[in-house]
């Protein structure tokens, strides 16, 4: 009896204990630092950063308002400046509450996917070489009066593949093209679909050293592990300096900055004090040079601030006994080598964002995803096969925030899952391996990736 | 003996599975959840839809045979009727509306009136699938409650039906009936018997993995609209009254009918029904009070004060309900930035202290 006892109380015990399993590093239940919110909700990406003070806040609050403000045809009283030609009519339209698009299911809407556009040249580490009637991106949409560059049709090819296990699956590749073109399109015109990305923890990535992240890039793979992991180094239109590239699919902005003034003009057609031509330059319809801008500097410099200081949410199921069974197999594999888990941000002018440790699962670095991916579209240093490593936080809360679940460049994964399937190129023995996981593993490792 | 030992055993290991049992598979507060979805946010989207209904009636009456000054009253009415349970529903602005893009198609501001202008003068068909065409939110600022407002009333509120063009009719009219197939659309998102949004939050699922997820969104949903009327639809009024009364006037939402106190008020009632489990003669009273009460009934006492003097402050802006908003601008803004300390107190309770309620439930 009474060993039985003892018995009882200890799977009483054992039963309760929770699991606790930590790789390399602790919950990280605050990926990003002392910025996180603590809350989870559909709007946990429009958060202000947690550790503002009331200065900040203030600027948050009015870099908020213009990234959600719809602009309207000038002359208007208030928000004018959008066109001639454009894209969407706000920072919104493209970052549904700050989050990712969905990939768009026909040309008619094609809510945050754009196309980037330009002509090969001799060297394109000095940038895409814009082309005649299309500058650098397709603007899909015109003001009353004007004509937009192009329409685009959208079809799908689904390929179907097993894990080893036997289990189906199925990737869904998009096919663009390009239709109603308002000048003819040369035959050596290079076309990057790009989707918009999730706006939060932008200003700590910003703040990580640019040594730490060079630290990491293996350009040639001296270590052998066949990731290289490059450095892009891009065209900075507000330093007029090259710069390493941290922001966009392929690393193509140098800072938040620049990031929001080349938004404001390509995407909305608005002018700036860093732009100060519309995007219809060099067009029939372009209305000539004017001496203002549809915006001043201050409208510029408080939507990267909006940017700079959004909350990154807090990470949720850290205790989950298959969330951290799923670790030990991002780990085992070898994601973090490109997805780099940790990093201390430096000592930042923007005192928020100094000194912060941060779980973003990012290299910010250029590596070749595989021809299945690719572009084809160079982008300073970056081929036609190379992508940035995307940071994963936030990755799994996309349903909720933004109901649906598409990843990748052009929103073409369905899910987390199909979106590991696409790796290609430097990953290839990171999909094969997951290929030969039980279901079981794979199911734990998804869970792993969606509780960042 | 030995029986006993393994049944002691046996009900050892079972007291050991319950009590391990995540608080996900329990509901402690599904009352409120069911409450609050059944009684509260799918009634308000049902008179949205139906009040749509009736405005498309209402404009349709208007357009055949020629407008007549009744025929424009009724459908002024109808609009102000659809736009109430639209701005009562601000405070729950989660799932379908978000995710399938129905608050920027129905609710856009500012309009895009040189847009709208350039229309009207055109010679494109003006119908349901003209103006549900204009997507991607480049056309958002063409449609939805502001255009209809705009054509309703005019940019300088009043206009007369002898003025309504045979454009202005057709476009009105297309307007209509492209909101009531987003209020309808949205409606039917969140019923059971249509794409049941609804199941989500009352069971376990992907996107509310537990009743705290419901209710985090529930107390953040309310917050979030209290933010939006303090710092940003008030807000921007006083920015542009910094720079004149004109830049004042055009930033304020719902000025062409003079509804802006309205919707403000009901913005702040859409946190009452939430927090009360309560709408109108609908609910069972068991809301985000009930957990509150449970929990801090002091703060409890606090919530609701603060609702009932933001929702005073708003109606009394200008110093008396038959006061416009756009009159207060003009004349007494000390009464504006009163209300909107209320309504910037009551969100700061609610972010600092009720959120942190429910999260550490």
């Amino acid at each position: 009896m009474r060993k039985v006892t003892y018995l009882a109380f200890i799977i009483l015990f054992i039963s309760c204990k929770k699991e606790n399993v930590n790789i390399n590093d602790a919950s990280e239940e605050f990926p990003g630092g002392a910025t996180t919110y603590k809350s989870i909700f559909s709007g946990s990406f429009e958060q202000p950063a947690s550790n503002l003070n009331n200065a900040e806040f203030l600027q948050h609050g009015v870099g908020d308002a213009n990234f959600s403000a719809k602009f309207v045809t000038s002359p208007a009283l208030v928000n004018q400046g959008l066109g001639p030609i454009f894209n969407q009519v706000s920072c919104v339209s493209c970052h549904p509450k700050n989050g990712k698009s969905p990939q768009p299911l026909s040309g008619l809407d094609l809510k945050g996917l754009l196309f980037r556009v330009s002509i090969p040249r001799a060297d394109e580490s000095l940038g895409p070489l814009p082309l005649s009637g299309f500058g650098g991106q397709l603007q899909t949409k015109a003001s009353v009066g004007k004509q937009a560059e192009g329409q685009v049709q959208i079809s799908f090819e689904e390929n179907t593949f097993t894990f080893s296990d036997g289990t189906p699956y199925s990737l869904r590749k998009p096919i663009y093209t390009i239709t109603s073109a308002n000048t003819s399109i040369p035959f050596n015109m290079m076309v990057s679909p790009r989707i918009a990305q999730q706006v939060i923890g932008l200003g700590l990535i910003e703040a990580i050293s640019e040594a730490n992240i060079l630290l990491k890039a293996d350009e040639s793979d001296e270590n052998g592990d066949g990731i290289s992991g490059k450095a892009n180094r891009v065209w900075n239109p507000v330093s007029n300096a090259f710069e390493l590239g941290r922001f966009g699919w392929k690393a193509n902005n140098a800072t938040l900055l620049a990031q929001a003034a080349t938004a404001l003009h390509e995407d909305m057609g608005i002018t700036s004090y860093v732009f100060r031509a519309e995007t219809t330059v060099g067009q029939i319809q372009d209305n000539g040079p004017s001496l203002t801008t549809d915006v001043d500097s201050q409208l510029v410099i408080d939507l990267a601030f909006y940017t700079q200081s959004l909350a990154v949410p807090k990470r949720r199921d850290f205790n989950d006994a298959s969330v951290n069974n799923g670790k030990l197999i991002f780990f085992k594999i070898g994601c973090d080598k490109c997805h780099t888990q940790k990093y201390v941000t430096g000592n930042n002018a923007i005192s928020f964002l100094s000194n912060q440790t941060i779980y973003p699962y990012t290299d910010l670095l250029l590596h070749d995803m595989g021809s299945d991916l690719a572009d084809g579209r160079p982008d300073f240093l970056a081929t036609g096969n190379e992508w940035r490593t995307p940071p994963l936080w936030g990755i799994g809360l996309s349903e909720l925030t933004n109901g649906h679940t598409n990843l990748l460049h052009d929103g073409r994964a369905r899910n987390t899952l199909e979106a590991i399937m696409w790796h290609g190129g430097e990953a290839e023995n990171q999909k094969v391996q997951v290929k030969k996981l039980s279901k079981k593993e794979r199911e734990d490792l998804v869970k792993f990736v969606n509780s960042l | 003996m030995q029986n006993i030992s393994i049944y002691l055993l046996l009900l050892i290991v079972t007291i050991s599975t319950i009590s391990c049992k995540k608080d996900n598979d329990e509901r402690a507060y599904g009352d409120v959840i069911n409450n609050v979805t059944d009684n509260i946010i799918i009634p308000t989207y049902s008179d949205l839809d139906a009040n749509a209904d009736l405005l498309l009636a209402a404009v349709t009456a208007l357009k055949t045979g020629g407008a007549t000054e009744p025929e424009l009253t009724v459908a002024r009415n109808a609009w102000a009727a659809t736009r109430a349970p639209w701005e009562a529903s601000e405070g729950f602005l989660f799932g379908p509306v978000a995710d399938n893009e129905i608050d920027p198609n129905i609710d856009t501001w500012p309009l895009d009136s040189i847009g709208v202008d350039a229309i009207l003068a055109g010679s494109d068909v003006l119908n349901k699938a003209y103006v549900d065409g204009l997507t991607g939110e480049s056309g958002t600022g063409l449609k939805g409650f502001h255009l209809l407002e705009y054509l309703l009333w005019s940019s300088t509120g009043n206009k007369t039906a002898a003025a309504f063009t045979a454009r202005e009719l057709d476009y009105l009219v297309a307007a209509a009936e492209s909101l009531k197939g987003k209020t309808s659309e949205l409606k039917t998102a969140w019923i059971s018997s249509g794409g049941n949004f609804v199941g989500q939050l009352k069971s376990n699922s992907s996107r509310y993995p537990s009743e705290r997820a419901v209710l985090v969104e529930l107390a953040e949903g309310i917050r979030g609209i209290a933010g939006e009327v303090f710092d940003s639809k008030i807000q921007s009024t006083l920015d542009g009254l910094d720079i004149s009364l004109n830049a004042g006037l055009q930033n304020e939402e719902s000025r062409f009918s003079a509804n802006t106190k309205t919707d403000f008020t009901n913005n702040i009632n859409s946190i009452l029904f939430v927090y009360l489990g309560r709408y109108n003669s609908l609910g069972t009273a068991k809301g985000l009070s009930t957990v509150v009460s449970s929990k801090n009934k002091d703060l409890d006492v606090k919530i609701q004060l603060q609702i009932a003097e933001a929702i005073t402050a708003i109606k009394t802006i200008g110093g008396s309900a038959s006061t416009t908003y756009s009159q207060a601008l003009a004349t007494d803004r000390a009464s504006i930035e009163t209300a909107q300390a209320k309504v910037q107190a009551l969100e700061t309770t609610l972010k600092t202290e009720l959120v942190p309620l429910i999260d550490g439930l």
